[in-house]
């Protein structure tokens, strides 16, 4: 008797799940149509030809603009929830490893050396910058695997990455390259191409796909690292697992569309209510509300109504601070 | 050789040994209650028969094997330990909980029935079926160890290591605890129980081990271990040793023992 009441029990979150995620695949959907059809010029049924002219605008920039918002907003949601979980913090954010000031500051770099005019530079640059600032991460703190020396060695790097980026902004040759840099900082999709997607796709898989490797890990440290040990988890094997999949995915995404904070920090957040806590039961929920959440963002932004397009970065911190705000409160009065 | 045997283990912190050469033979099917002051090596000396913490000199072997060479998954199946500690980061519903007692068990597709029923019947065992919807923070103190000792318990190990099971739980579900952990070892698996209370490790241990900075001061059958002075070698103090009408027998702290 209670051994099917029990079993009955289980059963709910893992449908809870499925649900979930059946309805965010079917919103995602739709926000992607919206999306292809939705901007300054507006693409009704008549203009989805090969013959109308309007079909360069949807094959060479609303096509890949969509593919690319999804894709990155997946790849920040699914890197936050994993961090979350790996450092059993709530507030945590791929922004917090310094990975994604370490590939900004990389992109400037080359900005600043006006390496910008060629399509590769600036990926690969921004990729070194976010693979340099892994690996001082895993020197400086990866062979402990503990959680407090990461987190401060990421709070550090990150804080090193942007006084160098703020250093490369007050010495840049001409005020056109400080402005160059300042735009880009600020993160957009604008006028992305294949080029990026055919960039950014790679890497997000295999980063996605580490971080999935991490899900049973992150399950068992819920109950802290002692007991997640004596479960069988190598604590060091996770630390390179996260510190991996979280780079490649957030320097992707950096090197393709500039700085664009809070996805990774607000959509874990978002799905908890929905599905329970459990890490490995956000993990895929969080990259499917990731990639809705910046893929609606993104086309708000197209949409509105202001004289030069609203920046994405600009909009996701506007959404993003005022949320970690109410956030901290609420956790501040749980505590007290 | 069988059981969990503990040979010539040595463990330093920052050059001072917190277990200095402790020999122990521990088996199954019964209650090893590992008794000594703050500071004795008790939750270290535990950590290294789990597996965690590799022994500076000597070694822990489980029916002959090295433990620092099992295959972390053999040895997670094999010998459950619940930490003194009692973390739980996410607000997870108490059948999620123990449930994560399966992960070292659970193949690629997830859920079985075989790890259902042992959940199931982990959760009665520790008496928390009850309240299995509610969430870690719905929980009292009491209700929240319950809960992450069925978390063990749900693993089904061979060996059971408890690191002070009994904090924050009142007097029945202390007494229901210790019941637990009799049963427990009457189905075969191995228990090895950090306690405070000597009554209560009078009343559930069918071995004693009493260790005092690093070092075992005695060890055996309860009856010859828990005598006044040992416990007074111990814990430096006198105490007074009954036994209740019912047979129960308890130990009181007298006075501080002055040389």
């Amino acid at each position: 008797m209670s051994q099917t009441l029990v079993a009955g029990v289980s059963s709910v979150p893992k449908s809870r799940e499925v649900r979930l995620n059946a309805a965010l695949v079917a919103a995602l959907i739709v926000a992607a149509v919206f999306s292809l059809i939705a901007g300054k010029v507006w693409l009704p049924a008549e203009a989805w030809s090969m013959a109308d002219p309007r079909w360069l605008i949807i094959a060479e920039l609303r096509i890949p603009r969509t593919v690319l918002a999804m894709l990155i907003g997946a790849a920040l949601g699914l890197s936050g929830a994993a961090m979350q979980g790996y450092l059993r913090n709530p507030l945590a954010d791929p922004g917090l490893f310094g990975i994604s000031s370490g590939a900004a500051l990389g992109a400037v770099i080359s900005l600043y050396f006006g390496f910008a005019a060629s399509l590769l530079l600036l990926p690969a640059f921004a990729l070194a910058g976010a693979a340099i600032t892994m690996l001082a991460l895993a020197l400086l703190a990866g062979r402990s695997g503990s959680l407090v020396l990461f987190a401060l060695a990421g709070i550090i790097l990150a804080s090193i990455a942007g006084s160098l980026t703020t250093l490369a902004i007050s010495l840049a040759p001409t005020p056109f390259v400080a402005s160059q840099i300042v735009t880009w900082l600020l993160g957009a999709l604008t006028d992305r191409s294949w080029d990026d997607v055919r960039l950014a796709f790679p890497l997000v898989l295999a980063g996605a796909l580490l971080l999935a490797g991490t899900a049973r890990s992150l399950d068992a440290l819920t109950l802290g690292e002692q007991a997640a040990r004596s479960m069988g988890v190598d604590l060091r094997r996770l630390q390179w697992l996260v510190v991996l999949g979280v780079g490649l995915c957030v320097g992707a995404s950096v090197a393709t569309s500039g700085i664009i904070g809070f996805v990774g920090l607000m959509v874990p957040h978002m799905v908890r209510p929905l599905v329970g806590s459990r890490p490995s039961a956000i993990l895929l929920p969080s990259a499917l509300g990731g990639a809705l959440l910046l893929l609606v963002a993104d086309t708000l932004v197209r949409i509105a109504p202001t004289v030069s397009e609203l920046r994405l970065g600009i909009a996701m911190s506007l959404l993003g601070g005022p949320f970690f705000l109410v956030m901290l409160i609420r956790m501040r009065r749980s505590v007290v | 050789m069988k059981g969990l045997r503990a040979q010539g283990v040595q463990i330093c912190f920052h050059g001072r040994a917190v277990v200095d050469d402790v020999s122990v033979q521990f088996r199954r099917g019964r209650v090893t209650a590992l008794l000594g002051p703050n500071g004795a090596g008790k939750s270290t000396l535990l950590a290294s028969l789990a597996g965690l913490r590799r022994p500076d000199r000597g070694a822990v072997f489980i029916d002959g094997a090295d433990v620092a060479y099992l295959h972390p998954r053999e040895r997670a199946q094999r010998i459950g330990l619940l930490p003194q500690l009692g973390e739980v980061h996410w607000d997870v519903d108490v059948r999620t909980l123990v449930s994560l007692g399966r992960l070292p068990h659970r193949g690629r597709w997830g859920e079985q029935s075989r790890d259902t029923s042992a959940v199931a019947n982990a959760m009665a065992a520790a008496d928390v079926s009850q309240f299995a919807s509610r969430t870690a923070k719905q929980l009292s103190g009491g209700e929240r160890s319950r809960a992450l000792l069925a978390r063990v318990l749900a693993g089904e190990p061979e060996w059971l290591l408890v690191d002070e099971p009994l904090a924050s739980l009142d007097l029945a579900h202390q007494l229901d605890v210790l019941a637990l952990l009799r049963s427990v070892a009457a189905k075969g698996a191995g228990v090895v129980v950090v306690l405070h209370d000597l009554s209560h490790a009078a009343r559930v241990a069918d071995d004693v081990v009493l260790l005092k900075a690093g070092k075992v001061v005695a060890q055996g059958g309860r009856e010859s271990v828990l005598k006044a002075e040992h416990l007074r070698a111990t814990f430096e103090v006198d105490v007074h040793i009954g036994r209740a009408a019912e047979g129960e027998s308890f130990v009181i702290p007298l006075r501080r023992w002055q040389p």
